[in-house]
């Protein structure tokens, strides 16, 4: 019998032999008490590594890197880790960071389903999405209950609202874009109510049976959104405190 | 239509969790692991030419990222910052089970390993890529990449009795 070096039941570990060699060794373990202990140990180790970093892939993404997938690259300019930390620390404007209206184009294909979800709009509802209250157009029905039920991390398949991001704005209330097949807008927090900011129709809206909300927004919306936004928009984590604390601040 | 880089586009969402993930075992620090894969992204749309759609977009995106952070240490090198300390109590999760602990003193003694011996297990262990494409990610040959891997092995493993974790 040949000599079982740790180099070689490492590589059976790591599953790299051939056919031939791997029943070579797995034979000599079958015989030998403490190459079996050796073995397990290579194994162990493998599938110690793997359990311990697998939570990192539950862990949310952050808002910036989808981002980045979505939008980048702006420029030719490469950035280094000095830059990126410089921009998430915001001591420094990042010079390429891409306006939200970046948004619109890649919305429609890239994110579709990740962080937009699609919903089957029921247009009766429309109607009666909206009454005023105080000077102000205040949401009702659907669009109320999906702008603070929904999270724009977790689209619900088959709502009748998608709602898309959610920010912080310069008047410090929580505000959300939203769409039906129809509509979008922009409602923030006032008190117990959404009250609409900005709302344009959808492009292209289909008058027909199967319809989806939009998938991206109209470039008024994302407009309004640049002008609001007081810092980077929620990440998944914040939003979901946001939501439980009813969206107040 | 949809250009190639659109599918890299498509593909790069799905893979972030794995490359978060690479990043953290490299840069043992969760913000400097979001900010390596952040500059990866940003210089893999740059260069979307130089992946062919069918080959292995992992391998790519690592060894981009694997040199990113070379930059990265050769940057804190020259600004005097030769150590940089690993995430302290970082825990993914919040209960405190055996497996949750066990998971805290590995990813603890995978810290303590050097540079090149943290890509290496991230890769290899982490991450099961075959040797053959680690290799190539890291740009050395297949014999330093296991030797290398058998002395961060070992490393692992002492750290690991020493410090009395589950067997």
């Amino acid at each position: 019998m040949t000599l079982i070096s740790d180099e070689l039941l490492m590589a059976y570990a790591d599953g790299e032999l051939d056919a031939a060699t791997r029943s070579e060794v797995e034979r000599a373990i079958a015989a030998d008490a403490s190459l079996a202990e050796r073995a397990r140990k290579q194994a162990g180790l493998r599938q110690r590594l793997q359990a311990a970093f697998q939570p990192v892939l539950a862990d949310p993404v952050p808002e910036r890197l989808l981002q980045a997938v979505a939008t980048a690259p702006p420029s030719n300019k490469v950035l280094d880790m000095a830059s990126a930390r410089a921009a998430r620390e915001g001591r420094v404007a990042r010079p390429s960071a891409p306006g939200w209206a970046a948004w619109g184009g890649m919305a429609a294909s890239v994110l579709l389903g990740v962080l937009i979800g699609k919903v089957l709009p029921d247009a009766s509802q429309e109607a009666t999405a909206f009454e005023i209250a105080g000077g102000q157009l205040v949401a009702r029905g659907a669009i109320e209950q999906g702008l603070s039920t929904q999270l724009a991390s977790a689209p619900v398949a088959g709502a009748t609202v998608a709602v898309q991001l959610s920010f912080v704005d310069k008047a410090g209330r929580y505000c959300r874009t939203f769409s039906t097949a129809t509509v979008a807008g922009l409602a923030c927090r006032d008190g117990a109510h959404w009250t609409l900011q900005n709302s344009a129709p959808v492009e292209g809206a289909a008058v027909g049976a199967m319809r989806q909300a939009a998938s991206a927004l109209p470039a008024a919306i994302l407009a309004a959104v640049d002008q609001r936004l007081a810092g980077a928009p929620l990440n998944a984590v914040a939003e979901e405190a946001a939501l439980r604390a009813g969206w107040r601040r | 239509m949809i250009d190639a880089t659109e599918t890299l586009r498509r593909e790069l969402v799905d893979l972030l969790p794995r490359l978060r993930r690479f990043g953290r075992t490299v840069t043992r620090h969760r913000e400097d692991a979001d900010d390596l894969v952040q500059i990866s992204i940003e210089r893999a749309l740059t260069r979307a030419g130089q992946w062919q759609v069918g080959t292995r977009l992992d391998s790519w995106m690592f060894r981009i990222m694997q040199n990113a952070w070379i930059d990265e240490l050769r940057a804190r090198a020259r600004h005097g910052q030769t150590f940089v300390a690993e995430e302290e109590g970082e825990h993914v999760g919040v209960s405190t089970t055996d497996t949750q602990i066990d998971a805290i003193a590995v990813r603890k003694a995978v810290a303590q390993l050097g540079d090149d011996h943290r890509s290496v297990v991230g890769l290899v262990l982490v991450e099961g890529l075959p040797y053959k494409e680690a290799a190539d990610v890291l740009g050395i040959p297949i014999g330093t990449l296991t030797s290398r891997l058998a002395r961060a092995r070992e490393a692992l493993q002492a750290i690991l009795s020493t410090e009395g974790a589950v067997p």
